[in-house]
């Protein structure tokens, strides 16, 4: 059974009830999924949510999961959706940031924020980039996908991918004041 | 610059070459290739910095447990299938009006000379977002570096047919009709502002302000790469008229691709 096809029988089971289906769906892609909000939402909090966004989305919609591609590409579109989506949110109604809030209990929180930290600078240039910039490179340079696999993600062609990325590189290098940079 | 040589610097930069020794030819006889190499690396260092993002086993339980709350709350329905006369019903549909049309136009009521009938056929075409060939992927035909002005068709009766693609663009450009596709968004204006701005002074227009950026996917029947993003142009503080220069500057390369005046 190809993985697509083994991913399909999952979310049929999710779709069933089957808390154990779920259970390792999410398993196999939590992390990833949270890895891509993380860096194109640029705060913690807000990735969480986009996270959470994204796989209700995703076991509400099972059903339209055809199987063209593999359930990994399929979920990733739909995080870089909701992404976007809750960036333009944030656009028309800006908000104070929140406080990062942090479990008390959990005193591993503290660590993966610190350890999941890229240097302010970096991470302000990232945000500066428009989003469909910036989710090609967090895809291709930061998740380290191939350059089809992305442009699958994101339902583009690869040659606007690879467009994307080179573009999206020199603004960054741009930002971050490399002089020569274009 | 051309594709080829964008593809070499960007993989130089990637480390993915086997042989290198045309893309360090290359970088080492063009200060601009130097300078987008530079411009590329430099991301990718910085980038390469960036640390793997993890959720922590709090964060996880809370994820599983505020999901699969949501999920049984309102639980996932599976998509029943719509009985065979719903969807065939929409096509029947769809068929009458095409019907209509097309005895409605044969009762002569539109000549063949009606301008709007052209106008519907064309403009579905050019107000939608298109992607432009070069075709240099396949070691092709490369993408056009050489500034292509407006030619005087009426000396030698024959213009060039990308000339012509991007006069027919400038045309309709003129008239407004993909205006829209132009438009860069609120998001993103102040990055791809000051992108457009850098463009345009690398291909020489110093003087010429970004209308937007657009891609044509019908330029691949002129041996142009349908997915190059290009960049529309016209004189700074001008408004569009049948006279404004219109120009297409290829947003990779910053090459000045066709000025129309």
């Amino acid at each position: 059974m190809t993985t697509a096809a083994k991913d399909a029988v999952l979310l049929a089971r999710v779709a069933d009830g089957d808390h154990e289906a779920f259970t390792e769906v999410m398993k196999a892609h939590e992390n990833r999924v949270f890895s891509v909000c993380l860096r194109i939402m640029g705060d913690r909090e807000k990735a969480l949510d986009a996270t959470q966004e994204t796989f209700l989305t995703a076991f509400r919609k099972a059903h339209q999961f055809e199987g063209k591609s593999t359930f990994a590409t399929w979920v990733y579109r739909i995080a870089v959706n909701t992404c976007y989506d809750q960036l333009r949110k944030q656009k028309r109604h800006p908000s104070e940031p929140m406080p990062e809030h942090l479990d008390p209990a959990d005193h591993r929180a503290h660590e993966a924020v610190e350890a999941a930290a890229i240097r302010p600078e970096l991470q302000e240039a990232l945000a500066s980039l428009p989003p469909e910039f910036r989710s090609a490179i967090v895809l291709s340079d930061i998740e380290g996908m191939s350059l089809p696999d992305a442009a699958q993600t994101l339902g583009v062609p690869v040659g606007t991918m690879k467009s994307r990325v080179f573009r999206a590189r020199r603004l960054l290098a741009r930002y971050l004041g490399n002089q020569n940079a274009i | 610059m051309r594709k080829h040589e964008i593809e070499l610097i960007t993989a130089l930069a990637e480390g993915s070459l086997e042989d290198e020794t045309e893309a360090r030819a290359l970088i080492e006889s063009s200060e601009r290739a130097r300078t987008e190499y530079e411009a590329q690396k430099t991301a990718l260092d910085a980038l390469a910095s960036v640390p793997p993002a993890v959720l922590t086993d709090i964060e996880k339980a809370a994820l599983h447990r505020d999901i699969w709350t949501e999920l049984s709350v309102l639980p996932v329905v599976a998509q029943t299938p719509t009985p065979w006369y719903y969807r065939w019903s929409y096509a029947a549909a769809g068929l009458f009006v095409v019907i209509g049309i097309v005895a409605v136009l044969n009762t002569g009521t539109f000549s063949a000379d009606d301008a709007t009938a052209e106008q519907l056929g064309s403009s579905s075409e050019s107000a939608a977002e298109t992607t432009l060939a070069t075709g240099a992927d396949d070691g092709g035909v490369e993408a056009p570096a050489a500034v292509e002005e407006s030619a005087d068709a009426g000396e030698t009766g024959v213009v060039d047919p990308v000339v012509g693609f991007f006069s027919e663009h400038a045309s309709q450009l003129r008239s407004g009709q993909f205006s829209t596709a132009l438009a860069a968004t609120e998001d993103d204006r102040e990055a791809t502002v000051n992108e457009y701005s850098t463009c345009l002074g690398r291909a020489g227009l110093d003087d010429y302000e970004a209308l937007g950026e657009i891609t044509f996917d019908e330029a691949e029947t002129y041996g142009l790469d349908p997915e190059t993003p290009y960049l529309v142009a016209i004189p700074t503080g001008v408004s569009i008229d049948e006279s404004t220069p219109v120009a297409f500057v290829d947003l990779l390369t910053c090459d000045l691709i066709h000025l129309d005046e």
